[in-house]
């Protein structure tokens, strides 16, 4: 059984999920071997990582908002 | 004892840990294809999350990952930071309606999925040997690594080609005993095992080769080669690696059938958050080796390692993916690398396993049961595909004797099918509007089928097809022609009574 509103909630996860995944292309704007303050990893590594971190707590986020108003 | 003889000794308690539980699931196992293959649809939320990433990681992310990074650098966390999570949102959003579908109608393979959908027998024979073919490469690949793993970490002492048939062996012999249902259990401790592991070589490696941990090491990296730090790809290559991992590795029949494991929704999405973290998080520590290895490859360590190494051992073993293994077995102690080693066997063998299964599940509940010997005792088709475990085993180990490249490489034609069932499955999992019938879905997907054979590199050579790519971009324009196709060949054609009903079924389970 899936109702409107989860229907909706669903929907617009699928629609963040294609904006963000499309930003993990952003990592060719900052493509360089530079080092960052960030344990002197590589711009492009340091952009990508971060990325990552972002994608991974908007998963868990939404899927703990999901799973709570049961599933 | 000598250090090879540790090593050894270590692989080899690890293979009867996992004989040892073939053999008790099997006492446990019910002679119905549904338990065989499903575990009878009542697995929690630790046994499906773990079944599935030690299934998504085999072989590919514990060997050829670092040779990828040694090789082409960050360019491999980029892609595959975003192919692991993709491949775990799409197995939240998609899986979990694959699994209210599957219940519903009582499916167990994608076959079976798609055939009752569109209601053609042709899609269900298509589909099933289709994935069965392009399923070979991925056995293959398993087979190369456990061959990688034996033969290094003997020291040479068993060759590459018995090592892996004997590995394979150990595999087949548990799933013969227990079916998936030894699958599913041997996963949870091979999925602990080989993540404990790398996480454990790229500490300890790290540790060895650059005390001063990861700045220490990029500062290495940069100085020796710094394009290794950045993305050597171009976005078209990324794309398709991500659609080919993401999507087309989780449409994969043992990966489809996890969907069908969980005994509800809530346990397959709760393992899906899991899953993410777990794909995702695994290539940091390959990262660390697969620097170190560039690094040490870069300058040698005089009576340790030659500079050079890695064209050393593509020239031995027809690619570099032993990097890992003879990393782990030239840098650490004899214990912690038969550990270690151990784990490289796990990640092959949870999704050796798996692949056997549901290919022989394909096989005789698509094909045998239904046009073969139709009406038997399920018996008789455990027993079948008992046998044909052996026989893909067997056609596995030995195109591995024939070092046939790179794991990602190779990997990649089989996922690149995979994603060829993306517009047939999405059309099935969303049905709001019917944009692809029976006829659409056949050509659709044959001709997608047929171009990722004709523009990959490795098979297209064979086809004498002027122009080839990576199997990346081959899948993506396999993927292009058989969504035009389908949609056109549609629009073209009606839909049968019996498919617009079945149509309004689906939407009733989904929608209401």
């Amino acid at each position: 059984m899936t109702s409107s509103k989860t229907r909706s909630s669903e929907a617009f996860f699928t629609l963040l999920v294609l904006v963000v995944w499309a930003l993990a292309f952003g990592v060719f704007l900052v493509n360089s071997a530079d080092p960052t303050p960030l344990a002197r990893l590589s711009s492009t590594y340091t952009y990508s990582l971060l990325w990552w971190v972002i994608a991974l707590l908007i998963f868990v986020g939404y899927a703990a908002y999901d799973l709570r108003r049961g599933g | 004892m000598e250090a090879w003889q540790i090593t050894l000794t270590i692989i080899f308690i690890y293979c009867i840990s996992v004989l040892l539980i073939g053999f008790l699931s099997g006492r446990i196992l019910k002679k119905s294809l549904e338990d065989f293959y499903v575990l009878s649809r009542r697995a929690g939320i630790l046994v499906t999350f773990l079944a599935t990433a030690a299934t998504y990681h085999s072989a590919f992310a514990f060997l050829t990952s670092v040779a990828v990074y040694a090789t082409t650098g960050v360019t491999f966390w980029v892609a595959s930071s975003a192919w692991t999570t993709g491949a775990a949102v799409f197995m939240y959003l998609a899986g979990t309606r694959l699994m209210r579908l599957g219940k519903a109608r009582g499916h167990i393979s994608p076959a079976d999925a798609l055939a009752d959908f569109y209601k053609s027998e042709v899609l269900r024979v298509l589909v099933a040997v289709v994935m069965a073919l392009f399923v070979i490469a991925y056995i293959v690949i398993q087979a190369v690594g456990l061959g990688l793993i034996i033969d290094i970490g003997s020291g040479g002492n068993i060759p590459y080609m018995w090592g892996s048939l004997i590995l394979m062996l150990v595999t087949t012999l548990y799933m013969v005993l227990g079916g998936l249902r030894a699958a599913y259990w041997t996963d949870v401790l091979q999925g602990v095992w080989m993540y404990v592991g790398v996480f454990l070589a790229g500490v300890l490696i790290l540790q060895r080769l650059a005390p001063g941990g990861v700045p220490e090491l990029m500062d290495q990296v940069r100085t020796l080669k710094p394009s290794l730090l950045t993305m050597n790809w171009d976005p078209l290559m990324m794309l398709g690696a991500i659609m080919i991992y993401a999507p087309g590795l989780m449409l994969l029949p043992h990966l489809w059938i996890k969907y069908y494991v969980a005994r509800d929704e809530k346990a397959l999405k709760a393992s899906a958050v899991g899953t993410a973290i777990y794909l995702s998080s695994y290539y940091i520590p390959t990262a660390l080796v697969g620097l170190a290895a560039a690094v040490v490859n870069a300058v040698g360590i005089p009576g340790v390692l030659d500079k050079g190494f890695i064209q050393t051992l593509t020239s031995k073993y027809g690619s570099s993916d032993a990097v890992m293994a003879v990393m782990i077995y030239t840098f650490l102690h004899p214990v912690v690398a038969g550990f270690l080693l151990a784990g490289a066997a796990a990640a092959a063998m949870s999704t050796l396993d798996s692949f056997l299964g549901t290919t022989s599940l394909i096989l005789v509940r698509d094909v045998y049961q239904r046009y073969v010997r139709p009406g038997k005792p399920e018996s008789e088709y455990v027993a079948v595909s008992r046998i044909l475990m052996f026989v893909w085993l067997l056609i596995g180990w030995y195109f591995a004797t024939l070092k046939p490249g790179l794991i990602f490489d190779v990997t990649s034609i089989a996922v690149a099918g995979g994603l060829q069932l993306l517009p047939l499955t999405l059309q099935m999992i969303i049905p709001k509007k019917k944009l692809i019938n029976k006829y659409g879905a056949v050509i659709g997907f044959s001709a997608g089928s047929i171009a990722v054979a004709l523009f990959t590199s490795q098979t297209g050579k064979y086809f004498r097809m002027p122009v080839t790519y990576h199997a990346a971009i081959a899948g993506l324009i396999g993927l292009a022609i058989n969504t035009v196709l389908a949609l056109l060949i549609s629009a073209a054609t009606k839909a049968t009574e019996e498919e617009k009903k079945v149509f309004e079924e689906y939407k009733k389970i989904l929608y209401t």
